[in-house]
């Protein structure tokens, strides 16, 4: 059996108006784009518009991808445009928030999530209320597994202010398990 | 400045750069300067266990997000196809372009384009598939032609293990049927748009490792099945 086409030969495809393709594509991007946005904008609805949105852009904007990055830094720098454009218009239209609750806001505290999960579920409960920047950034290394140079160039910040959000918001976890009982032992 | 305040900043320095040091995307320059801080700061190596359980979670909660509903690839397919209908040919529709196509071509029998040559290979083998499913290899499924795509499905005809494939653009109503029949698959649904067909594996809700497995086989006829891809229950 042939070896799967890379990403790029994929991306290649479509910028010859290739449709065939796409399938083959959002097979493999589609899940990892609706985590990220939707953990983004916090409405499903919301993020399975903007994966459409982002697949739209992939198959318009293919013929300008030139591999100085990999096809999933581009995918998700896409996607971080759409969903902080998304988000400006929901603000501007003073949405109510209670339409924007699909993912559960976690609103026990970490102490109480302590009590009933432990230690575990009380880090993730803190993980999720960190402010948005720097969670979207511990999400892109973790998760997305991006390096500094990736995650600048997905939230279109500094390399050095991309390190520096990912060590405070590193401390900030540890402040707000300490407040839940937990220490950490660091900073 | 001063010895130690250096040492601080080369500490913290090196501290910012764990996270990255941990899931393996430091350059080589960076990886070599954490692991010798590393080897003289032993100290710090607790920090690497902290940052594990900190991915470990933050994966788990990602995973926790679920992933975008198994129609979101046709819904695509679909704004696609009329973008490229409406910028690249000019034509309203696919019949349209057919239409345009077949009377370009019985006007001119050679340099037929390709885009026009595709969408005609992937109309008429839509309508071969459909005349193939009424007419008998797959008896279970009320489909005929074009009109398949957007007909209703009885709620009997939803049950069972179901995925999303498109076939080889060469690829023969026969060696299709044959294909399939081999494995007892059957056309549930289709084709929607990028000619894209719903497949019933079996009437049953397969286990993981059965699907996996007449999966595998079905992509083996590569020269008949273009992709597959998973679809809902």
């Amino acid at each position: 059996m042939s070896e799967p086409l890379s990403d790029n030969e994929l991306l290649a495809g479509l910028a010859k108006g290739d449709q065939r393709a796409m399938p083959m594509l959002f097979a493999r991007h589609r899940t990892r784009v609706f985590r990220f946005v939707l953990r983004r904008v916090r409405s499903e609805a919301m993020a399975e518009e903007l994966v459409n949105e982002v697949f739209l852009a992939v198959w318009q904007q293919a013929g300008k991808f030139e591999g100085k990055s990999s096809a999933s830094t581009w995918m998700l720098s896409i996607a971080h445009n759409k969903a902080v454009s998304s988000l400006r218009k929901r603000r501007e239209e003073s949405m109510d928030e209670e339409q924007a609750g699909a993912i559960p806001d976690d609103s026990d505290s970490a102490e109480t999530t302590l009590a009933k999960g432990g230690k575990a579920a009380a880090l993730r409960v803190c993980l999720n209320k960190l402010p948005d920047d720097q969670r979207v950034v511990m999400d892109l290394v973790y998760y997305h597994e991006q390096s500094v140079k990736e995650v600048a160039e997905i939230l279109g910040i500094p390399e050095s202010t991309v390190k520096t959000r990912m060590f405070y918001a590193r401390k900030k976890l540890s402040e707000m398990l300490k407040l839940a009982g937990i220490d950490r032992g660091w900073p | 400045m001063s010895t130690v305040m250096t040492q601080e900043m080369e500490r913290e320095d090196i501290e910012m750069l764990l996270p990255w040091f941990v899931v393996g995307k430091l350059d080589a320059a960076d990886q070599g300067r954490v692991e010798a801080f590393l080897a003289t700061h032993p100290d710090m190596r607790m920090q690497l266990d902290l940052i594990e359980a900190e991915r470990a979670d933050v994966t788990l909660n990602n995973e926790a997000v679920g992933a975008p509903p198994a129609d979101a690839l046709i819904r695509l397919m679909g704004q696609i196809e009329s973008q490229s209908l409406a910028s690249r040919s000019g034509f309203a529709s696919v019949s349209g372009m057919v239409q345009s196509a077949l009377e370009w071509l019985g006007n001119r029998s050679a340099l037929v384009p390709v885009a026009a040559t595709a969408a005609i290979a992937l109309v008429v083998q839509a309508g071969v598939i459909g005349a193939l499913v009424w007419h008998g290899s797959a008896a279970d499924v009320r489909i005929k032609g074009f009109e398949t795509a957007s007909a209703p499905v009885a709620a009997a005809e939803q049950l069972g293990t179901f995925v999303m494939a498109g076939f080889a653009p060469g690829a023969t109503a026969q060696q299709i049927d044959k294909s399939l029949q081999s494995l007892g698959i059957t056309i549930a649904d289709g084709p929607g748009p990028g000619g894209i067909y719903r497949l019933r594996l079996s009437q049953k809700a397969l286990g993981d490792a059965e699907r996996d497995m007449l999966v595998t086989a079905l992509k083996s006829n590569a020269g008949v099945i273009k992709f597959v891809l998973p679809a809902g229950p």
